[in-house]
């Protein structure tokens, strides 16, 4: 502009020196030499000027067009809108301009003989401007758009074809059976087909410009994906791995689905990342089979154990190890005895059910890492990782015990169950899994040959080497014991702790004997009477001899609110014949209702829940309380709790015993008083040891204390033989 | 403060009424549907004020068609719409398909300034046939951009003077939901020598 | 023809003010009622007998092809014009359909005379 303003300054101090100079022919050349088209006409619309450019574009030279209306100088010209123009111009001083949108092509006007030829119009931009200048006169400018015209018409092109790609694209992506959203270089969600809209309950709508995360919310086996993928795409223009994953999407609502996800960055033809492609399928249904066909082939069906297959493939994998470590491993060989009975009596159906029930009883009685496997039929096998034989043994017989004492229960009928177990080390001088378990059986055949209920050690010189238990010789000092009545009765108080002065509720306790008369505590004999089945003997004589002792001072005890607890054994409560025992024991001494109580053990009431729940009601029919013993030593029992009816809740003694001291006890002791009271049951705290315990129990509020801090347990009866109630 | 009289402020809204009137017709006719019009306010206030007006009505991003008239009276004539409508009603009217860009292409710009110059043209045009006198036009200019950027370089700065005549009437187009608004702003001067003629080509007061 | 009446209603006053000028140099003696907008229109033409009028179409409050049809139930024999800047052809075709005369702002002696001499 300043460099313009310059030259024309110059131009007009030159002018007086430059005698030739004539600024209006100068004029004439620029107009004439202009780039643009210029034409001015005047009041009667006639033609004054047209520029060479004019001349060029329209083929009519200068002379020929002055003097002329553009009427006359294009054969056939209306142009309503130039001519308007035009006369705005002329008659009321108005410009104006005419577009090439909305008048493409207002002169005619060719760029070159061959457009002529081809009546390739020319794309033109038209102005119009009124002069004065001793009358009016208007100015036309016209301007060759066709470059910028071009560049409009290309624009439109690509942007059509664009959008045309796009469709094409997107109607194969919504058509095919994938999932898939593309993103941004944001990593922001740009679209998603049908598909992918309902695998994560977005709609294209609320996740277009969303973080992909948010949309494709997926973990890796319960977990945050360890690598960020779609940065990996966009960093660094590769594909990440993701196959070998395990991948969850986290759907907007529902339930997580297994997916299959493979990303990819889409790039342009100059390798430009412009986004990630994200393609997923629901595999849930295929992985859910694909999990099914391992765990059949490697399990049986009915007990959900491994089965032998998968048995012989780890004791291989253990045979292999063994030799390269130092720790011994062991191998249990387990034969059930008298399942045969249960299947021959009962049918099929109920020796599949024993057969649970026995998988779940080794399961309890087997460490975490131990496999237990059924090998079929009646056979199970158990590898016992990094466990000596003195270990093996005490588990193999743990196992013997606890099938021993498991009672099973079929309609009416219940069943002793046994095993026969053979148990072999497995060393680095073992020669393969086929070897071990070969012994193994030998060892378990040669343990049901000498009578069943035994345990076997596998030993290379005879197979017949008994393993002897430790306990074995409590079975005959109990049976002696109780054939020449050599045991004796205790009780210990249980007082109210709201009036501890109050002394008329006791438990009953029984001790053993020896035979120079020396007290056996129950904790001795006790676990052996119940390994050896000898514990219903024990509770049948506690019962008909505490009976008699009631019915022989009935009317000092009558009406005073006496009671008198007596333990069950679990053995008792599956048997029948027990029960038909206490009710005709009751009746025979006519013990007035509400005087016995029974306590039942926590794990004794839920090992054979049904029986015990009929044992409990027809007991309370008879008039007799039921409470259930040591609650809180298994938390599983707060279920159960709600279909045993007993009548009161005994706090397992390991809680009240540090309660003055540990939080967690007392919390303990407090939760379990709640439930039993929100039960409606009378509450009653063992191991009350000091007035600290009493005093925290009085504030939870527990109804009855029992325990050496209150009165320790002494005899029953005086030497005379009357009780003694204090 | 210089007042106008109630009957002149009466007589330039009425002018500016036939005005528009006329660049409502050619504006209908070229979108092929209805323009609504608002009744004309004329106002003097500060320039300041005048711009504050014409952001109420069409925001700050607007584009703008602008004409400088010169004559008896003189100013600038305005159309305006809100940035985000102009591309609309580009494509209303070419009826073309819609670009996938933000901003209007230069072609489309250079329509827009034809619409804004006829619609400007026919107001101006039909003030001067009223009162039987001759403008001189400038080309109109296309902008766009905020309010201030536009008022303030655009108005005719050596003329300047606090207090303006500001002239608006609003437009619409309801099928295509477009606002627009057409302003004449006159400085102090050219207001006076408008109301001078006013009075003489309709005489006295009655 | 002492006994016309013409009603103006017009918003502008200026419009109002030529319309009644050009009116009065052909009938000196009509008798002349000016309104600014619908409702003043309304109560002013109630006590009179309206022959002729004139309605601006762009006003505040109702438009002026609202009030024709109010005014047509009163005045039926009146020669109604609505005169009106607003010359798109929505507006031309209802007062085609109300047949009621058009005239285009601005307002000529002309085109009053050429609707008062009819």
């Amino acid at each position: 502009m300043d460099f313009k303003q310059q030259t024309e300054l110059d131009l007009v101090e030159q002018s007086p020196a430059a005698v030739d100079f004539d600024l209006e022919k100068l004029a004439c050349d620029v107009i004439d030499k202009s780039d643009i088209g210029i034409f001015i006409l005047g009041r009667d619309k006639s033609i004054v000027c047209w520029n060479s450019w004019m001349a060029q574009m329209s083929g009519i030279k200068g002379d020929h067009a002055t003097g002329k209306t553009l009427e006359q100088l294009f054969t056939g010209f209306s142009n309503l809108r130039l001519q308007q123009a035009i006369d705005d111009a002329l008659l009321r001083g108005m410009s104006a301009v005419l577009s090439q949108k909305f008048n493409p092509h207002s002169l005619p006007l060719y760029k070159s003989p061959e457009d002529r030829k081809k009546k390739q119009l020319m794309s033109q931009m038209i102005m119009v401007k009124p002069i004065h200048n001793g009358g009016n006169y208007s100015l036309v400018q016209v301007i060759d758009v066709s470059p910028a015209s071009a560049r409009d018409k290309m624009l439109r092109h690509q942007a059509n074809e664009y959008k045309h790609q796009e469709l094409h694209t997107r109607a194969i992506l919504s058509s095919i059976a994938d999932a898939v959203i593309t993103l941004d270089v944001d990593g922001r969600v740009d679209y998603m087909n049908i598909v992918a809209e309902k695998l994560t309950g977005w709609s294209f709508q609320q996740a277009l410009g969303l973080p992909w995360d948010k949309v494709l919310s997926v973990i890796d086996k319960k977990e945050a994906l360890m690598s960020e993928p779609v940065g990996h795409c966009l960093q660094k223009s590769q594909a990440p791995e993701l196959g070998e994953l395990e991948l969850e999407l986290q759907p907007k609502s529902g339930a997580n689905l297994a997916i299959e996800l493979s990303m990819a960055p889409i790039c342009d033809q100059n390798h430009e990342t412009l986004g990630v492609v994200a393609i997923f399928r629901d595999v849930t249904n295929a992985r859910q089979l694909a999990r099914q066909i391992n765990w059949q082939a490697s399990h049986d069906t009915l007990t959900a154990l491994l089965n032998r297959r998968a048995f012989d493939d780890k004791l291989a994998e253990m045979v292999n190890n063994v030799r390269h470590q130092n720790n011994s491993h062991a191998l249990l060989y387990l034969d059930l005895d008298r399942f045969k009975i249960v299947n021959d009596t009962c049918g099929h159906a109920a020796g599949d059910e024993l057969l649970k029930q026995i998988s779940r009883l080794l399961a309890a009685n087997i460490r975490a890492n131990d496999l237990l496997a059924r090998l079929g039929g009646d056979e199970f096998g158990i590898q016992l990782l990094d466990c000596p034989a003195e270990a093996a043994a005490n588990i193999a017989n743990m196992i013997r015990i606890a099938i021993q004492q498991f009672r099973f229960s079929w309609g009416e009928k219940i069943f002793n169950i046994g095993v026969s177990i053979g148990v072999v080390e497995v060393t680095p001088s073992c020669e393969s899994a086929e070897d071990i378990l070969c012994k193994a059986d030998a060892a378990c055949y040669a343990a049901k040959k000498s009578g069943r209920d035994q345990v076997h050690f596998y030993r290379s010189e005879n197979c017949a080497a008994v393993y002897h238990q430790g306990e074995m010789e409590w079975f005959p000092r109990i049976q002696r014991a109780l054939a020449e009545d050599r045991f004796t009765l205790y009780a210990q108080k249980i007082v109210p702790l709201a009036d501890m002065n109050k002394s008329i509720h006791f438990e009953i306790l029984v001790r053993m004997l020896d035979e120079d008369g020396k007290l056996i505590l129950p904790g001795e004999f006790i676990p052996a009477a119940e390994r050896f089945g000898l514990m219903t003997k024990i509770d049948k004589w506690v019962i008909s001899h505490v009976f008699k002792l009631i019915a022989k001072e009935n009317t000092r005890l009558s009406g005073q609110g006496y009671s008198f607890a007596i333990n069950l054994s679990g053995c008792t409560l599956s048997d029948e014949q027990s029960l038909a025992f206490i009710n005709e024991q009751l009746a025979y001494f006519n013990i007035p209702p509400g005087m016995i109580s029974f306590e039942i053990t926590e794990t004794a009431a839920i090992s054979n829940l049904s029986s015990v729940n009929h044992f409990i009601r027809n007991l309370q029919q008879s008039g007799c309380k039921l409470s259930l013993d040591d609650f809180g030593s298994g938390l599983s029992s707060f279920a159960y709790l709600k279909n045993l009816p007993v009548d009161y809740l005994k706090i397992d003694g390991l809680f009240v015993k540090n309660m003055a001291l540990d939080v967690i006890d007392r919390a303990m002791v407090k939760s379990i008083n709640e439930i039993g009271h929100v039960m409606e049951l009378k509450t009653i705290a063992e191991f009350v040891e000091n007035d600290a315990i009493i005093a925290c129990l009085k504030e939870i509020g527990v109804d009855y204390g029992q325990g050496y801090g209150i009165a320790k347990p002494q005899p029953l009866t005086d030497v005379n033989g009357s009780l003694l109630l204090t | 403060m210089l007042e106008l009289t109630e009957f002149q402020q009466d007589a330039v809204a009425e002018l500016l009424n036939i005005g528009m009137g006329t660049a409502a017709a050619s504006l209908s006719e070229m979108v092929k549907q209805k323009v609504d019009l608002s009744i004309p306010c004329v106002e003097i206030m500060l320039r300041r004020h005048a711009v504050e007006h014409i952001r109420d009505t069409v925001g700050n991003e607007v584009t703008a068609v602008k004409e400088t008239f010169k004559g008896t009276f003189w100013g600038d004539a305005f159309l305006l719409f809100p940035e985000s409508q102009s591309l609309e009603l580009v494509r209303a009217l070419l009826q073309e398909d819609a670009l996938p860009l933000d901003m209007l292409s230069e072609m489309e710009q250079e329509a827009l300034t034809e619409v804004g110059n006829i619609i400007l043209n026919a107001c101006l045009g039909s003030l001067a046939n009223i009162f039987e006198q001759s403008f001189h036009c400038d080309l109109p200019r296309y902008a766009q951009g905020s309010c201030d950027i536009i008022f303030n370089r655009n108005l005719a700065a050596t003329r300047s003077a606090d207090a303006v005549l500001l002239v608006r009437m609003n437009f619409s187009l309801k099928a295509n939901n477009i606002n627009g608004l057409l302003t004449l702003m006159m400085d102090v001067e050219s207001m006076q020598a408008l109301t001078d003629l006013i009075n003489t080509t309709f005489g006295m007061i009655d | 023809m002492s006994d016309n009446a013409i009603l103006i209603v017009d918003d502008s006053r200026l419009a109002r003010m030529v319309i009644k000028r050009y009116t009065l140099s052909v009938h000196p003696h009509w008798n002349v009622i000016e309104a600014s907008n619908g409702e003043e229109a309304l109560e002013k033409s109630q006590d009179e007998n309206i022959t002729w009028m004139t309605i601006d179409y762009n006003m505040p409050g109702m438009n002026g092809l609202t009030l024709i049809e109010k005014l047509r139930q009163r005045f039926p024999q009146a020669e109604i014009a609505l005169i009106t800047a607003n010359i798109q052809n929505n507006v031309r075709n209802q007062a085609e359909e109300l047949a009621v005369d058009f005239i285009q702002k601005p307002v000529t002696e002309e085109k009053i005379r050429a609707y008062i001499e009819r």
